[in-house]
């Protein structure tokens, strides 16, 4: 009872949905006396905001009135607390009304009384008519539409460049490596692939490398730094200069289906939408520069960010226009 | 459409019969058009561009090339501006399409990146439209339209159809405006059935480019038609003493009126399919002469530009 009582106040006066959901969970494994407990607290608060009602409260006080005007006193408390939450269900209600005549209740007063000074001392304070669980609203987190889309975007290439920072002879590259291409005639780079992470690089005579096929740019960064190493064990003075992710592409998905034309009527500056030669809508952002393709059931692809914010920027701008133009 | 020539040694016939029903539907007409104006359709498209192929086969012997290029095409659609500056733009759609797409495929190369000293030769410039266009229009007329009314229209019709339709039926209807005369999107492997349709024998020589030019205009013609069809039923719709009866129907988009849209109704259940004799009028409307009172406001009057295209 003690270490309830310890933490009780703090729960108390928390709102946020969180810590309701911790309360409620620690009320049920407990008896009804937390309960009460926290429902005093709950009076309190409401009758030094209704200073009327106090007001009559303590005149019952002094002349001690009869049990029969506490309870309706109390219950029309109740009916405050009732109000100013707004799930109260009929029948949670009628539960606690049983509660009320149990003996417990009176044992608990006793309980409260020796602990917290604050407590109000007359009876009329002590008895609820509303279960404070019912008072609590347990919010379910159920995330937004808009949370949704930005949860459901994945990474599905990120291209990076670096720069070895010494000429290459390419053709003993290609012979000296195992997965690699060389073809000058279709190419001029060699084309070499690791399997871990799986990435393809281009390398070019000059020393540059871009590195394709990473999942992601810790990935990528990898992959480059392999590369390098490759490069360097077939005996050129490689280093690794200017490292950058240039370009993110990744993919999203909106749970509903877009209506272009529309879109396109409204946006015709940024987007273009030309069925017969591209299915998806091209919609050009500003800022963040991004480019995405928008398709029809809701999907998008986001090209040319730089980095995951533009991506998640991107999309945070283009999900209220969307939903807009949302087809049902 | 089935005959000796449009056979070829798979026993396969090569029409676009589907393509140009999914066309059809995606500029306005019934989910379901009439397979006879579907047929009749493709036979026009057909003959047009065949009739495109032998002129600019001419300018090609003129010139001495041995080929068919987009040159040739453009130079007979040279006198039209409006198209030069809508081919204009498709061009500029096109590049921007195939640059996004291949920033998306996980193995393209990214052009932007592949630094300065290197050249990517795969990238060079492919399309040369732009070019040609530019050179034929001395008096830079392509540049100064800002405006392509007729996309704009089409655009607000498509926007006007789906506004009320279902998702089930919006889906069919995307799918349908997907439809085109090319078959994949890549310069290089879009064309086969096109050329296979046009040029069975392969007798004449055509250059991609040129394909990609008459694939556009293939496409132009069946939006010309379908816009003709709508446009002439509304005055099928004309009631005596009514001036504005004809603007009743759900098809027309005037752009004067789309501020009130009042006139435009998203009509797309009721829509009849089109039917052959509305096509066939729509080809008397075309191909008349209009000498006399009939020619007094006409683009043509001169008869300076070929009437026998409908796309051009």
């Amino acid at each position: 009872m003690m270490e309830s009582s310890e933490h009780l106040p703090l729960q108390c006066d928390a709102d946020g949905s969180e810590n309701c959901l911790h309360f409620t969970a620690v009320c049920q494994e407990d008896s009804v006396e937390k309960v009460q407990m926290l429902h005093d607290r709950e009076t309190e608060r409401i009758i030094s905001n209704n200073e009327l009602i106090m007001h009559r409260n303590n005149e019952d006080n002094t002349t001690d009135g009869t049990r029969d005007k506490h309870e309706v006193d109390t219950l029309k408390l109740a009916g405050d607390i009732g109000k100013s939450n707004v799930l109260n269900t009929p029948h949670q209600r009628t539960e606690v009304e049983r509660t009320l005549t149990t003996p417990i209740v009176s044992s608990t007063q006793s309980h409260i009384m020796g602990e917290v000074s604050l407590t109000p001392t007359h009876r009329t304070f002590t008895p609820q008519a509303v279960n404070p669980h019912n008072t609590m609203v347990a919010i379910t987190p159920i995330a937004s539409g808009a949370s949704q889309a930005k949860n459901s975007i994945k990474l599905q290439n990120c291209v990076s460049s670096v720069s070895l920072g010494c000429e290459l002879k390419l053709l003993d590259i290609y012979c000296r490596t195992r997965f690699s291409e060389y073809n000058p005639a279709r190419f001029q780079g060699v084309v070499m692939k690791i399997l871990e992470p799986r990435a393809t690089a281009l390398v070019f005579r000059s020393g540059k490398i871009v590195c394709t096929g990473a999942r992601n740019e810790h990935d990528s960064y990898i992959a480059a730094r392999k590369f390098a190493r490759i490069i360097q064990k077939l005996g050129f003075p490689a280093k690794f200069l200017d490292f950058k992710i240039q370009n993110f592409i990744a993919t999203a998905d909106l749970r509903f289906p877009v209506r272009l034309e529309a879109l396109q009527q409204a946006h015709g500056q940024f987007a273009s939408y030309e069925p017969e030669l591209f299915p998806g809508l091209v919609y050009r952002m500003v800022r963040p520069r991004v480019v995405l393709l928008i398709f029809v059931n809701g999907k998008i692809v986001f090209t040319g960010g730089k980095s995951r914010n533009e991506i998640s920027e991107a999309l945070e701008i283009i999900y209220p226009i969307l939903r807009s133009y949302k087809k049902n | 459409m089935v005959s000796y020539f449009t056979l070829d040694a798979t026993g396969e016939v090569t029409n676009f019969q589907k393509e140009i029903s999914n066309m059809m539907h995606g500029f306005g007409d019934n989910p379901n058009p009439n397979a006879a104006t579907v047929v009749l359709v493709e036979s026009i498209v057909l003959q047009q561009l065949r009739l495109m192929l032998q002129e600019a086969l001419n300018y090609s012997n003129m010139r001495g090339a041995k080929v068919i290029s987009n040159y040739e095409i453009i130079y007979l659609m040279r006198k039209n501006i409006l198209k030069l500056k809508r081919l204009h733009d498709y061009q500029l759609k096109l590049d921007q399409i195939d640059k996004s797409r291949q920033v998306a495929t996980t193995e393209a190369l990214i052009p932007g990146i592949i630094l300065d000293d290197e050249k990517d030769p795969s990238m060079k410039k492919r399309r040369t439209h732009i070019d040609i266009i530019k050179e034929f229009d001395e008096a830079d007329e392509v540049s100064q339209i800002k405006f392509d009314a007729i996309d704009y229209l089409r655009k607000v019709r498509a926007a006007k159809i789906t506004e009320s339709m279902s998702f089930e039926k919006y889906e069919a209807y995307h799918k349908a405006r997907c439809a085109s005369f090319r078959s994949g999107y890549g310069i290089g492997k879009g064309f086969v059935k096109l050329e296979k349709w046009l040029n069975p024998t392969k007798e004449l020589k055509i250059t991609l480019s040129a394909l990609e030019v008459l694939c556009f205009l293939a496409y132009e013609t069946v939006a010309e038609i379908v816009d003709a069809v709508f446009f002439i039923r509304q005055d099928t719709r004309k009631k005596n003493g009514d001036p504005f009866s004809k603007f009743e129907g759900g098809h027309f988009c005037n752009p004067v009126s789309l501020n009130n849209a009042v006139y435009i109704k998203s009509g797309y259940e009721g829509v009849p399919a089109i039917t052959v004799a509305e096509v066939r009028e729509v080809l008397r409307r075309y191909f008349n002469p209009r000498t006399g009172m009939n020619g007094l406001f006409y683009r043509n009057m001169c008869m300076d530009l070929p009437v026998r295209y409908l796309a051009i």
